[in-house]
């Protein structure tokens, strides 16, 4: 528990950028080098679908 | 080291203290509630920061000697003032990416200490990490300010058109009411 909060805590943010980079079709890279507005937004955007397709 | 030696390496002003002066002077222990010794030891801690001679070199020295030296870091009892501009010039909120981003969250435990990497990632500088150290702290202080207000400006910017927007919307919801109940 205590490793996964630690990797969670260093590696929490690029887990996220490999999602959006999933749901956007694109590099890794891509979304590392967006603005951070806009990857943001795309975050949001993927939580909504699930708490959508949730429901 | 003698008195005069050390009176040279003593900064005047805010102007030549570095970064990373400031950010080793910012680590000093100092006893705020102490008596005059205490005073003494304070002022011994940082005048041995600012030269690099030890304490007990400084301790060394007669009474006279420290207070010439402590006078000449009066200029620290006043807050150093912004100028009116800077070679710092941070990015605009579009253009932090996101690898910015996850470097900030990084960083922003120790943001004193890691100062100079969190100006590296947001401005324009082309400046290393290193030389951003030797930046005096009156020019990091002023590109902070100067930041802020630009920040601000644009918040205050981007909440009117925000507002703006909304109030627009409800004009339009409320013409197209008015309109359904008029040709009804």
């Amino acid at each position: 528990m205590e490793v996964r909060k630690n990797i969670l805590k260093s590696c929490g943010w690029h887990f996220l950028a490999k999602q959006c980079s999933v749901y956007c079709n694109c590099s890794f890279f891509l979304i590392m080098d967006m603005p951070a507005i806009e990857v943001a937004g795309i975050a949001a955007l993927i939580q909504m679908e699930t708490e959508y397709n949730r429901k | 080291m003698s008195t005069k030696e050390l009176l040279n390496k003593l900064p005047k002003s805010w102007d030549e203290i570095t970064l990373e002066q400031f950010q080793s002077l910012s680590t000093t222990s100092i006893d705020l509630e102490g008596d005059l010794l205490s005073g003494v030891e304070n002022s011994l801690s940082v005048i041995s920061k600012l030269t690099g001679a030890s304490v007990n070199e400084l301790e060394e020295l007669s009474m006279f000697d420290i207070s010439l030296l402590s006078n000449r870091l009066l200029f620290m009892s006043v807050e150093p003032k912004p100028n009116k501009k800077s070679i710092l010039i941070f990015k605009k909120l579009e253009d932090i990416t996101y690898n910015d981003f996850i470097v900030f969250t990084q960083i922003q435990e120790n943001s004193l200490d890691n100062l100079h990497i969190f100006i590296k990632t947001f401005t324009k500088t082309e400046l290393s990490e290193g030389e951003i150290l030797l930046l005096p702290i009156t020019e990091v202080l002023t590109g902070f300010f100067l930041f802020k207000k630009k920040l601000q400006k644009s918040l205050r910017r981007s909440m009117i058109l925000t507002t703006t927007k909304l109030i627009i919307q409800l004009i339009k919801i409320k013409l197209v009411n008015l309109k359904k109940i008029i040709w009804k």
